[in-house]
């Protein structure tokens, strides 16, 4: 997987009534988000891709659930990757 | 008006005031004039209130026999006769009572101790504009509250239970009947609840026209296999609207039956039936014309929806096929609101006069009406979801 890019994953919901999942990413922890998926998504797996509105760092990522009525779940467990949005050549110094 | 008081602990040579009050109902209501009110101090009363009360003066005015309130609650004030009937009217117009619990356990005439009978006199003098409200209406062996010939009763916000009897190998005991011998219009039967009635929780027959029965719950009626049901809309022009019938003690005839005298120009409309695997739900008779059957939750039934009327009834927006589990929130627990995601929500035809459903909510809710008794209140659900878990990156 491309350094740009986080592919999450998680165990879909049961609840009949659910009405998808909002995706959290954070430079910090996953409680206190930067971004937020723009709208809320139907499937229990998402794509994000660090543009350059981003800076590079250790990303934290976490997910809660809603359903029909706006109901929101607690905040998942969080998950972290280092993203580097540029892959160019490394330079080194001496 | 005057206002006068009786108390278990009064005394009869009293001036029958809040500090000097009567002892016996039968003082307190042989002072009452037209349009005057006997408030009943909280205690049990071993006398009846046959022919004792006076008619009123105007709808507005009406003489009135009251359990005593204060601060909205009422004193349990029990009329139980040590025989016969609780209360009965003859010829006299205007009369209410209120709050009180008429408790016919000593009466031991099948199918005559009513709680309640008030009716036409030998000379043709109505009982009509009787209201008989917050009370409780128990341990009759006959049917409970009874109106023959009358005109404009309100039956409303009373819990009607342990009616009727199978001694003697007949069955006896409506909820509510209202009897000839001649035609009587213009009941308002609202917000009731019935449990445990041997026939039928009420009957509109044979010559009643033109009465609204709504809001009301029926539990546990038809105790007889013959003759009974829920409710019973014989004749014509009568609105059944918004109630709760469920849970036949016996398998008998219908929870909603339309039949008898011609049934014309009735409609049937948001309510809920559940049966008990017998019988019918809604049942419009042979002939019946003009008939309309909307927005009804009718399950569980032999026969969920049964039209015998062909043309003559108009079906729209029934639902008659599902399982409770997915259309109520817990029907064995007697909770027939609808849970989310239940077919019966935003599937009913508008029905722009039933402006609130059986709890007072109003219609609609979301884009359209609900079906049965209930409208379910959009956002009612505050459960959220569970935390996902499993979360993976790469």
């Amino acid at each position: 997987m491309a350094l740009n890019t986080a592919q999450l994953s998680w165990t879909a919901n049961t609840e009949s009534d659910l009405q998808g999942y909002i995706v959290y990413g954070s430079l910090v922890n996953a409680t206190n988000n930067i971004f937020t998926s723009s709208s809320i998504i139907v499937t229990n797996s998402y794509t994000f891709t660090l543009s350059s509105i981003f800076p590079d760092g250790q990303w934290y990522f976490s997910v809660r659930a809603i359903d029909n009525s706006n109901n929101v779940s607690n905040q998942s467990a969080s998950v972290s990757k280092r993203m580097i949005r540029s892959t160019g050549k490394i330079t080194v110094t001496k | 008006m005057a206002i006068y008081f009786t108390s278990a602990s009064g005394n009869d040579a009293n001036s029958g005031t809040i500090l000097s009050p009567f002892r016996t109902l039968a003082k307190g209501t042989s002072v009452l004039a037209a349009g005057d009110t006997l408030n009943v101090r909280g205690g049990t009363y071993l006398e009846d209130l046959q022919q004792r009360i006076p008619a009123g003066i105007s709808t507005s005015s009406p003489t009135v026999v009251q359990a005593y309130s204060l601060g909205g609650v009422y004193e349990p004030a029990v009329v139980q006769p040590t025989s016969g009937r609780c209360v009965l009217i003859t010829g006299r117009s205007f009369i209410t009572l209120r709050g009180l619990v008429l408790n016919g356990i000593n009466g031991t005439t099948l199918g005559s101790d009513n709680a309640v009978k008030f009716e036409i006199s030998s000379a043709g003098v109505h009982s009509d504009h009787f209201t008989i409200e917050d009370c409780e209406v128990k341990n009759i062996n006959a049917t409970a509250l009874l109106g023959e010939t009358a005109n404009y009763a309100i039956i409303r916000n009373n819990y009607i239970h342990t009616i009727g009897s199978t001694s003697g190998g007949t069955p006896y005991g409506h909820g509510i009947y209202t009897g000839g011998p001649t035609f009587n219009t213009g009941w308002i039967i609202e917000d009731n609840t019935f449990d445990t009635i041997n026939l039928y929780g009420t009957q509109l027959y044979p010559q009643n026209t033109n009465s609204i029965i709504r809001r009301n719950v029926y539990h546990a009626t038809q105790g007889s296999a013959i003759n009974s049901g829920g409710i019973m809309l014989a004749n014509s022009g009568h609105i059944c609207e918004n109630n709760i019938v469920y849970g036949a003690r016996t398998a008998g005839n219908s929870a909603i039956q339309v039949s008898f005298q011609g049934p014309a120009n009735t409609t049937v409309r948001n309510n809920t039936c559940y049966g008990i695997g017998s019988g019918n739900g809604i049942y419009v008779d042979v002939g019946a014309t003009g008939i309309v059957v909307q927005n009804n939750i009718a399950i569980n039934f032999s026969t969920n929806l049964n039209n015998q009327a062909g043309s003559g009834a108009t079906l729209t927006s029934n639902l008659t096929t599902g399982s409770a589990s997915t259309i109520f929130t817990n029907a064995a627990g007697g909770d027939f609101t609808l849970k989310l995601g239940s077919p019966a929500i935003d599937t009913g035809v508008t029905l722009v006069a039933v402006t609130v459903d059986i709890i007072g909510t109003a219609r609609p809710q979301g884009t359209r009406y609900d079906i049965g008794a209930y409208e379910r209140l959009v956002g009612v659900d505050v459960t959220a979801p569970a935390t996902p878990t499993g979360l993976q990156v790469i």
